[in-house]
């Protein structure tokens, strides 16, 4: 079945249905959580969960010009800044952390994908989780799950402008969080 | 011709493909010839390649075998949950504008003066002055009508909406609602599958209802993860000592670290001591937590118990670290003694470096009646601080053959002049420099000699 019947199916109650379009979403649904979550299991288990039972909620709502991910993606991601909203006043808590120190950074000499000690990888993590959400969610969908800024934009219903500069200081943040391993 | 400012605002569009092919070739053109602008992609390729390069964990496929399993079992407490609301709600309807605001302050003001009126009759009926338009249930039994209050609470969304019902609450309930919420926290944390909405919602009202009987209840929710954070907001609501060992228990958890620094500092001296006294007679493993807040807060009361512990080997690098926190001199007698192991030495130097120019007069009057060892391993630590002040420290080892390697190089480090092993010419340099430098702190250079 493909995607749009299996969505007209589960609107009209077909309980197979459903569970065969979250079978098909889950994977995308959860990886893309776990990369907004920075690497954090559980909390991308429970995003990627509390977004399908948004989208249940409202899948009489979705319409089908644009690709079912996307709007899955949408609904994650908005679960997301609001979860971090709503923690964010803990995140003086960095303050705490102390920095690391004798990182193996990454080798460039090599082929296309370097590869990075897991200390390293970790660093990187940290320092991804400690962007704005919006940042990260745009950094993630333009890095991680290959859209182009066109397809961020609709799909998180930003300006196109907006969506380059959240990328353009994503960037620069971690360029500059990073940049005693990017010479 | 494109400036470099120009190139360099268009490279990151130029890295994201977005140029036409015209714009393309402009950039390129320029990069063969700009050292700085090829730098700049290049820097701008090395992020992307770091963050191509980052694995993120796999899941398992019984994970995946599971996954719809759970989403339906949340969707279907979420349709519990909506279906009790609008039962809750439903006799509000349209009648006023939050409704299930309204529906709390309703049975705030019914707790002592139980009230039921229903739609049917079927129940004696004395109205409400405030539903002038719906008859409303209100249920007799004070503390089902706490619960289900609680229930409601937990659903609202808007901040606001909690505040008012929370001051509410405080002002027309008080302590009178205290034994009924304890009693339902007790029954509700302790359940396998908790309401968590409820137990988050009778957390909070205690919390600022400062119910003292609830502490160690609350205490227990810390054990749960999902009730730690509304918990220390409570904790830190109700100010209680008590708390104390709790926070003190949870605060190797990173997301609360910060609040429960914040709780204790406002208790001030008694809540230090309740840490010192953790750090005497506490389990090994919140003794641990005990160390790292007495670093953490500076608690200078605290050196004692910390030397008592460094006698525990698994403690010892903690307590350095802690002494190191706290940053006062009167810790040096207890990190010359820990100095004594060569596998901890490292840390102790880190924790005297912490202590700066404040430990060197500590440092310094034990060097005459110590041995040769000590004085070395004093010596090191003294090197460590790096302050202007040890240089006469430092100029009288040369003489002395052990230290006088580490003195010339920490000389060097500090005054960035080099006269080698001379100690003549390292005097004459010193006097000239206290000459330029008068003003500077008492004690800036001294004659003493650190041998004897």
């Amino acid at each position: 079945m493909d995607e749009q019947s299996l969505i007209k199916e589960a609107l009209a109650g077909n309980e197979n249905a459903w569970d065969e379009l979250v079978k098909t979403y889950m994977k995308s649904a959860y990886y893309y959580s776990l990369k907004l979550t920075s690497g954090n299991a559980h909390e991308a288990e429970e995003l990627s969960q509390d977004a399908f039972v948004q989208v249940y909620k409202n899948l009489k709502w979705f319409r089908s010009e644009a690709p079912f991910k996307n709007w899955l993606y949408k609904i994650i991601t908005n679960l997301f800044i609001n979860l971090r909203k709503r923690s964010a006043r803990m995140k003086s808590l960095d303050s705490l952390k102390q920095e690391p120190v004798g990182i193996t950074g990454p080798d460039f000499s090599g082929g296309a994908q370097s590869v990075l000690s897991g200390e390293f990888q970790s660093l990187v993590k940290d320092k991804m989780d400690s962007l704005p959400a919006r940042q990260k969610a745009v950094l993630a969908l333009f890095t991680y799950e290959g859209l182009s800024l066109e397809e961020i934009s609709r799909t998180l219903d930003i300006s196109y402008a907006s969506v380059k500069m959240n990328l353009s200081l994503a960037r620069k943040r971690m360029r500059e969080e990073l940049k005693e391993y990017l010479k | 011709m494109l400036n470099c400012n120009r190139i360099k605002e268009l490279l990151e569009s130029y890295h994201n493909g977005e140029l036409t092919d015209t714009q393309k070739q402009k950039i390129e053109t320029h990069l063969l010839s700009c050292d700085n602008c090829r730098a700049e992609l290049e820097s701008l390729k090395r992020l992307e390649k770091i963050l191509q390069g980052v694995k993120f964990d796999e899941r398992s496929d019984e994970f995946w075998a599971r996954y719809t399993g759970k989403v339906r079992n949340k969707i279907a407490d979420a349709n519990k949950t909506a279906r009790r609301y609008r039962l809750r709600i439903a006799a509000f309807a349209g009648a006023l504008s939050t409704a299930a605001a309204v529906l709390l302050v309703i049975l705030i003001n019914s707790i002592n003066k139980p009230v039921i009126i229903h739609p049917s009759g079927e129940k004696p009926v004395r109205p409400l002055s405030i539903t002038k338009t719906e008859p409303v249930i209100i249920y007799s039994e004070t503390s089902l009508k706490i619960s289900k209050l609680l229930r409601v609470y937990a659903t609202l969304k808007d901040d606001s909406n909690r505040k008012d019902v929370e001051s509410e609450i405080i002002e027309n309930i008080g302590d009178k609602a205290a034994p009924y919420l304890v009693s339902a926290l007790r029954e509700n944390i302790r359940k396998r599958n908790k309401d968590y909405g409820l137990c988050n919602g009778l957390i909070r009202v205690l919390g600022c209802l400062k119910e003292r009987e609830a502490v160690y209840l609350i205490a227990e929710a810390m054990d749960d993860e999902q009730l730690r954070v509304v918990s220390v907001d409570a904790l830190d609501k109700i100010r209680s000592l008590s708390a104390i060992p709790c926070l003190v228990k949870w605060y190797s958890d990173t997301d609360i670290q910060t609040e429960i620094v914040r709780i204790i500092r406002q208790q001030g001296k008694d809540a230090e001591r309740q840490i010192v006294s953790i750090l005497r007679t506490g389990s090994p493993e919140i003794k641990i937590n005990a160390i790292k807040l007495s670093g953490d807060l500076k608690i200078k009361t605290a050196i004692p118990a910390l030397a008592q512990v460094s006698t525990e080997r698994k403690m010892k690098l903690m307590v350095i670290e802690a002494l190191g926190n706290i940053g006062s001199p009167e810790a040096i007698p207890i990190l010359y003694e820990l100095a004594k192991d060569p596998n901890v030495f490292g840390e102790v130097c880190n924790a005297v470096k912490k202590m700066g120019g404040d430990a060197i007069p500590y440092l310094t009057s034990y060097f005459n009646t110590m041995d040769s060892k000590s004085r070395q391993n004093a010596f090191e630590m003294l090197t460590q601080i790096e302050d202007k002040r040890t240089l006469p420290y430092l100029i009288s080892a040369l003489s002395e053959r052990k230290l006088q390697t580490q003195a010339e190089a920490t000389l060097r480090k500090i005054t960035n002049q080099d006269f080698g092993t001379n100690q003549r010419e390292w005097w004459k340099w010193l006097k000239e420099d206290s000459e330029q430098n008068k003003d500077k702190k008492s004690g800036y250079y001294k004659s003493e000699t650190i041998v004897s």
